[in-house]
């Protein structure tokens, strides 16, 4: 491969999602423009960058499957951890810890092990 | 000069609940698909998502914004996915859990995704779907800009290859 178009090709994901500089993106487009087998390439990374994202999206949202609204899940993490340096009010919530299933079931060990560490 | 994410943090940092309750908003669902797409288990990548919004709340005071909060938070959730595998290490090897990978044309995709190596997979995530900039991509995984621009390229090309199917 020629280095002009390595040097074009390693920079096009960045083009295709936007965030390579504006001196990034003149290459990419002066070197396509002349190039075909980049412009196909560049091209094929547009396409990827649409089938990924359609895939990603059919992918579940994190509380799909258990059905707990998310302000719900995350009223019981902050409230299980209190604010930072209080142990006293987590010692008190963790006790009281049992109400907040099944949302934050999985992660009393996990508070617990924390506060009894820090 | 401050972004509102950077703003947020602040008020993390604080104590304030809501503030929380928006991080978490925002960003739970693109950590939680990025963690399942690594840990191939619904459950594991549900603890890593509760495990990178502990860390964050517990760590909110420490950031300093030598990164985007965005970049900051998927630094986070890698090591709690490094932990996660560490703890199961045959996850990563596994296919996507049937009821996680979606319609007809998903099913296809990540039949072909899921035949590249899991730092292709990776770094393809982060570039193609994420969008982070090279930059942001080096902060993530800890490695020189160069290395992800040279290794996102061959990823790339892996892909396409494997698409239009080759081995």
């Amino acid at each position: 491969m020629e280095p002009a178009c390595q040097e074009a090709l390693e920079l096009v994901p960045w083009v295709v999602n936007g965030t390579a500089s504006s001196e990034e993106r003149r290459l990419v487009h002066r070197h396509i423009a002349g190039c075909g087998a980049c412009r196909r390439e560049f091209v094929q990374s547009v396409v990827l960058q649409r089938r990924l994202s359609r895939a990603m999206e059919s992918l579940p949202a994190v509380e799909g499957r258990r059905g707990v609204r998310r302000a719900d899940r995350v009223a019981s993490l902050v409230e299980a951890l209190g604010v930072p340096g209080i142990v006293a009010r987590t010692v008190r919530l963790a006790a009281e810890l049992p109400r907040a299933r099944p949302a934050f079931a999985v992660n009393i060990p996990l508070v617990a092990t924390i506060r009894v560490g820090s | 000069m401050e972004t509102a994410e950077e703003r947020l943090l602040k008020r993390i940092a604080a104590g304030e609940s809501s503030a929380m309750e928006r991080l978490h908003a925002t960003y739970a669902d693109r950590l939680f698909r990025y963690a399942l797409l690594r840990t191939r288990d619904r459950q594991l990548a549900e603890d890593v998502v509760q495990e990178t919004m502990l860390a964050a709340w517990r760590s909110a005071s420490a950031y300093r914004g030598d990164s985007s909060v965005s970049t900051w938070l998927f630094g986070i959730c890698r090591h709690k996915v490094a932990d996660a595998l560490r703890r199961c290490p045959q996850a990563e090897t596994r296919p996507l859990p049937e009821a996680a990978v979606g319609d007809a044309s998903a099913i296809e995709f990540w039949g072909t995704f899921d035949r590249l190596t899991p730092d292709d997979r990776e770094l393809l995530l982060l570039a193609f779907h994420y969008g982070f900039s090279q930059q942001e991509v080096a902060q993530v995984l800890d490695v020189p800009v160069g290395t992800v621009k040279s290794r996102t390229f061959h990823a790339r090309r892996r892909l396409q290859a494997l698409m239009e199917g080759g081995d």
